[in-house]
Formats: structure tokens, C-alpha cells, sequence
């Protein structure tokens, strides 16, 4: 039995779509992330997880009990919000024992309880502040300690590290996910950023315009997307635009630009005259000044480019038809001049490929 | 680069600041000029209520040239004028008491609710606060009189077997005082409940609370202040009303802007009257003195407490 499972769920704002047909599977103690662009519907999804807004059409399922007819109060949900929503009429102490206080729980059993999160969080010696004297890091980690009093059956976080800054941020999310796995809580996390959603992580969902584009592992979404959309939004893509011209052993010919043709691996069939589009990661693409390897694609082109970070370097490299390559090698390797001839290449089975929509 | 942006704006900086500063001291000191008009307005005929008081009637509108307190001194030994105090102060207590409760949930109500029908009911409120205080009196006069609406209602449901007396007394100027108070309690009130965000009372919902419970744990606390606030203001109001118990106490309820105005304008005892007035101003003002003191300090105890105290 799932922790939470959503079946084809849907809600409409004033005729709006914002969510289509959702259907997940959450398992006891995963960690899922919601991830897309802003307005694609995640933050929709997660406040009618938690009861806040209530869906259209479709069931929601909290430990395999419909909770249609619940009010968030009684769906022992936990939940971060994006600006904390901390009571500020309340001391930390306070704002952490409101769930247990509101479950009527023991005087005794509280104070222990507010002991043992404030811990959790490092903030014990915060109990008696207001929240407004706090750090924003040490808010976020006020409002964990109050999602997860009263230890709830699933924990939500609405982009809950958008307001700290980058250092802040990475030490958050190590942390979150170290308290996570400690208490193995079920967690829903919404975000946009698909940095934080690969380091959180077990199973990312990636969500556009309301639906859902692809669920899986990160690794699997990085190398293997579903769609144009996912390859895009996770991690950096190449988009080349091509049409097959024939089919040729594991694979087809391809016709790119100006007469370019070279070789795709694909398992699927598709017809001769499909217009397709190739994805490549930069890091599958290689760049050369001399010869290129046997059995890899090459295509000539000039360096625009290069923007060196430390461990890699970046070349923009110009193709023939005026489209540029994003290439990224090891930071250590030798430099390569701009304005240089080189050639690009690849290996068949590193693109993937997806049929062109018509846009 | 960021040396670049810091750099010149650097520089720029003080010399902006200085503009601003000296247009920003012109437009004070042209400020005092109305500062200095109301406060004359204000200043000088309470002087002469203040002289006033300090001198005997000695009948026909006259007062003796000679200096004493003798008008507080009866005022303040007279079972008369202190029992008008208390029931000044009582009455006044009771109707923000009952305002407040009447107009904090209806103000959250309007608040929790969207767009036109909330902008509708807020517009209703205002404009029935803006009828004069005799026309909205003379409503009451006719809803709360023995054949009135309430006690016909009250019969019919059996609740009472003969027409309650709810004009004339007491009962009477706590509706008229609350009816007063209530509108300008309800959009003051509004705009203080709005200042609550929406999601501290999703927070609340999700980690457990009732609306009750997040009404008196989290709204209540919140708007706080601006309870207090409202409460000083309705308090003023009914300490200085004098139309609802006029018409509505039928002369038998004597507040102090009753007893004011009898002395003043009836008897004309000025002195006395003006002896009144003072009273009642220091009272009040003393009332908002200590109340405000609380709440600045209550401010001050949330905002600046030491870190990590």
C-alpha cells in the first residue's frame, strides 16, 4: 500500500486547467519532487495533496483512505511553507508544539517532544525567540521542526529554499534530506529548481502546463527522457532538427542541415520523412582539432566560445548552418583557440532521439 | 565588474542624499504651518473652558472673578456627578465590549471573503456610518419601542409575555452606543484583519487547528494592537456621545456630555459645565495615555528582545 497515491486527478480554476489528469504512487518513506516551471501546476498539485484546494475530478489516497471529504486539519499532514508561514505571535517553542497543542496531546509530552525537534534542527538554544529574530535559515528550519511534530504521514515543502541564498541553500538541502532519511518521513517537495530536485531526490516528477511530462529516477530523466520538454528542463541540451532519409542497421540516416547527413541509434520504428529532433547532452559531444575517432559522427565547425568553470570548460562551436553547439570538456584539457577549425562529434547512441512536433 | 557598479554609484551617493535630505526638511518645515493652525484651533478654546472652570457661577451666566477649585471639589465629593462618571464610563466600557464582539467577526467574515461582495458590504457599512447619528435614532426609536419590531418579534416567539422597556434607560443607550460605534469598529477592524496573510491560516488548517482554534489562537493575537486600537476608539466615541443618550436615555440616563450640556446650555452654569468638560477630557485622555503605554510596550517587548534571549 502506497503512502499517498493520486488518481487521475485534475482541478480547474475558472474554466483554467491547472492540473490534467495527475496520477502518482508515493511509497513509505520516498522522496519525491515535483518539478517544473512556474504555472505548470505543482504548487496546484501540492495544496490539493495537503486539502487546501479541492480537486476537480479524480480520488487523493493517504495511507489507502480516500480523503475527499477532509479538511486539511485531518489529513495529518505536515507542511513547509515558501515564506515559512511561522506564527509570529508565537515563540519558536510555540510554533513548533501547535500541531501536538491542536492534537491535544500531554503538557509533558509536548515540552519533550519541542526538546527533541529543536535538536533535530540545531535551534535549541532559539526556543523562547520570536521568529521574526531569526535567520531565514534558522525559520525554515523552525517551520521543519512544526511539519514534522506531530509526525505526519506525509511531509509537504512548497519551494522551500527559494528565499536563502545558494551557500545557504546547499547546506539545507543536505540537511533536510539527512533529517528525511533519518526519520524516513514521505516527502513531496515542490520546486523549479532542477539542481535541488536531482540532490533530493529518490523520484522526480517533471511537470508542464498541468500533466505530468515524465516520473522517474534522476539518473533516468537525465539520460533518458521522455520528451523534448524533459531533455530541455533537465540538465543542458543540444536540439538538432533533422529528417530521416533511410533506415540503416540499429538505427536510421539522417538528413540534418545543408546536406549533412549522419547515423542515429534508434530502437523504434519510424518512417522515412519523419522530422526528428536529436538531444544531446554537452557532455556527450566532443570537440576535436585534428582526427576524430572511428565509428563517431563529425561535423565541422568553428569555435565561438569558451567559458572555462574550474572543473569544466564550456566551447560555444559555430556548426555550418549557423546553429550553435554546446560542447563541455574536462576543466584539465588542453585549451582550444576561438576561432579555431575544429570538428564535433559524437556517438550515435549518446543522442537521443524524439519525433519534431509541429510548432 | 561588481567594482565597476559599486564605483560610481559610490560617489554619486551623497551628493543624492543631501538633495533629498534638504527637500525633505523644506517639506517638514512647511508642515508646521497647519500643525500650528490645529493646534491653535484646539488649544484656545479649551484655555477658556480650562479659566472657566476654575471660577464660581454666580448665576445668569456669570462667574466670579475670584480663583478656585470649588467646582471640582463638588464635582468630585457629589454622589450626583460621580455616580454620572461611573455611568458614563460603564456604559461606555459596555458598548465597546459588545461592538468589538459584534464587529471583529464580522470585519475577519468580510475579510475571508472576495472581490465584489466584500467591496459591496464594506460600501453598505461606510455609507450607513455617514447617516447622521439623530436619523440612524430615530430608526432605533421606532424598532425598540413597546410596539416596535423587537418586542413584537420577542412576543410572538413567546420569549417575553409584555413589551420590555429598551428606550428610556440604560438598555436603550447601550444599543444606540454600540449601533454608533459599530460600522467605524467593522472597517477599521477590516483593515487590520486583512494584514494577516491568507497562508498563516493555511498553516494553521494543515498542522491541525479548527477554524475556532485558529481564530482565537492565531487571528485574535495577530490583530491584537489593532483590537486595542479599535477598543480606545470606540471607548472615546461613547465617553463623549451625546446624541444616542439624549434621545435614546430620555433624560433619565445622565452621562457626562448630558449632564455637559444641561448645565451649560439649561442652567447656564459655565463654570461647573466647563469643570465637567475637563474632567472628562483628562479622564479620557488618561485612559488612551495608559492603554497606549501598554501597547508600545508590548510592541517593544516583541521586537526587541536580545537575540537569542
Amino acid at each position: 500500500m502506497s503512502a499517498l497515491s493520486l488518481h487521475s486527478v485534475s482541478k480547474v480554476f475558472r474554466g483554467l486547467p491547472a492540473v490534467r489528469d495527475f496520477n502518482l504512487d508515493v511509497e513509505r518513506g520516498e522522496f519525491v519532487v515535483l518539478l517544473g516551471p512556474s504555472g505548470c501546476g505543482k504548487t496546484t498539485t501540492l495544496r490539493l495533496i495537503a486539502g487546501l484546494e479541492r480537486p476537480t475530478t479524480g480520488t487523493i489516497c493517504l495511507g489507502g483512505k480516500d480523503v475527499a471529504g477532509l479538511p486539511p486539519r485531518s489529513r495529518n499532514i505536515g507542511m513547509v511553507f515558501q515564506n515559512y508561514a511561522l506564527f509570529p505571535n508565537m515563540t519558536v517553542g510555540e510554533n513548533i508544539a501547535f500541531g501536538l497543542r491542536q492534537r491535544r496531546a500531554q503538557r509533558r509530552a509536548i515540552e519533550a517532544r519541542v526538546g527533541e525537534l529543536l535538536k533535530l534542527v540545531r535551534l535549541s538554544d532559539r526556543r523562547d525567540c520570536y521568529c521574526s529574530e531569526l535567520s531565514g535559515g534558522e525559520q525554515q528550519r523552525v517551520a521543519l521542526a512544526r511539519a514534522l511534530s506531530f509526525s505526519p504521514q506525509v511531509l509537504l515543502m512548497d519551494e522551500p529554499f527559494s528565499a536563502l541564498d545558494l551557500k545557504l541553500r546547499e547546506s539545507m538541502q543536505i540537511e533536510l534530506r539527512q533529517i528525511q532519511l533519518s526519520l524516513q518521513t514521505t516527502t513531496i517537495l515542490v520546486t523549479h529548481d532542477q539542481k535541488e530536485a536531482m540532490t533530493l531526490a529518490d523520484r522526480i516528477v517533471v511537470m508542464a502546463d498541468g500533466s505530468v511530462q515524465q516520473s522517474g529516477s534522476p539518473d533516468e530523466l537525465y539520460h533518458s527522457p521522455a520528451n523534448r520538454f524533459v531533455a530541455n528542463f533537465i540538465g543542458r541540451s543540444n536540439i538538432l532538427a533533422g529528417k530521416i532519409i533511410a533506415p540503416c542497421p540499429g538505427g536510421y540516416r539522417v538528413a540534418l542541415a545543408q546536406d549533412v547527413t549522419i547515423e542515429v541509434a534508434c530502437a523504434n520504428t519510424r518512417n522515412v520523412g519523419t522530422r526528428i529532433e536529436l538531444v544531446l547532452r554537452p557532455e556527450n559531444v566532443n570537440v576535436f582539432v585534428g582526427n576524430v575517432p572511428s565509428g563517431a559522427i563529425a561535423i565541422p565547425g568553428v569555435v565561438d566560445q569558451r567559458r572555462f568553470l574550474g572543473n569544466v570548460v564550456y566551447y560555444f562551436v559555430r556548426l555550418p548552418w549557423d546553429q550553435t553547439l554546446l560542447v563541455e570538456r574536462a576543466g584539465a584539457t588542453a585549451p582550444i583557440e576561438l576561432g579555431a577549425r575544429v570538428s564535433v562529434s559524437w556517438f550515435p547512441a549518446s543522442a537521443t532521439v524524439f519525433e519534431a512536433f509541429d510548432h | 565588474m561588481a567594482n565597476d557598479i559599486i564605483g560610481p554609484s559610490a560617489t554619486l551617493l551623497p551628493s543624492m542624499m543631501s538633495d533629498k535630505d534638504d527637500s525633505a526638511k523644506q517639506w517638514r518645515r512647511l508642515l508646521w504651518f497647519p500643525l500650528t493652525l490645529s493646534a491653535t484651533l484646539l488649544i484656545f478654546p479649551q484655555l477658556t473652558f480650562v479659566t472657566m472652570s476654575f471660577h464660581r457661577d454666580i448665576g445668569m451666566g456669570q462667574v466670579s472673578a475670584d480663583f478656585t477649585i470649588a467646582n471640582y471639589v463638588k464635582i468630585l465629593t457629589d454622589v450626583f456627578y460621580l455616580r454620572a462618571i461611573w455611568e458614563t464610563t460603564y456604559l461606555s466600557a459596555c458598548a465597546t465590549f459588545w461592538a468589538i464582539l459584534l464587529a471583529f467577526p464580522t470585519a475577519y467574515w468580510i475579510a475571508s471573503i472576495e472581490g465584489r461582495v466584500a467591496t459591496l458590504l464594506l460600501t453598505l457599512i461606510l455609507a450607513s456610518s455617514l447617516i447622521t447619528v439623530p436619523i440612524k435614532l430615530m430608526g432605533l426609536n421606532i424598532i425598540l419601542g413597546p410596539s416596535g419590531i423587537v418586542n413584537r418579534t420577542l412576543e410572538a416567539l413567546s420569549v417575553i409575555r409584555s413589551p420590555v422597556a429598551l428606550l428610556n434607560n440604560e438598555i436603550g443607550v447601550l444599543i444606540g452606543l454600540v449601533q454608533y460605534t459599530v460600522p467605524i469598529l467593522v472597517l477599521m477592524l477590516f483593515a487590520v484583519v486583512q494584514t494577516i496573510p491568507k497562508y498563516l491560516e493555511e498553516a494553521a488548517y494543515i498542522h491541525g487547528a479548527s477554524n475556532t482554534a485558529t481564530f482565537f489562537q492565531l487571528i485574535v493575537p495577530m490583530a491584537k494592537q489593532g483590537i486595542l486600537g479599535a477598543c480606545l476608539l470606540s471607548f472615546n466615541m461613547c465617553m463623549g456621545a451625546f446624541t444616542s443618550p439624549l434621545i435614546l436615555g430620555g433624560g433619565r440616563v445622565l452621562t457626562l456630555p448630558v449632564l455637559i450640556q444641561q448645565k451649560i446650555i439649561n442652567d447656564a452654569d459655565y463654570g461647573l459645565g466647563a469643570a465637567l468638560s475637563i474632567l472628562l477630557v483628562c479622564f479620557v485622555l488618561l485612559m488612551n495615555v495608559v492603554v497606549g503605554a501598554y501597547v508600545m510596550r508590548d510592541r517593544r517587548r516583541r521586537v526587541n528582545r536580545p537575540y537569542g534571549g
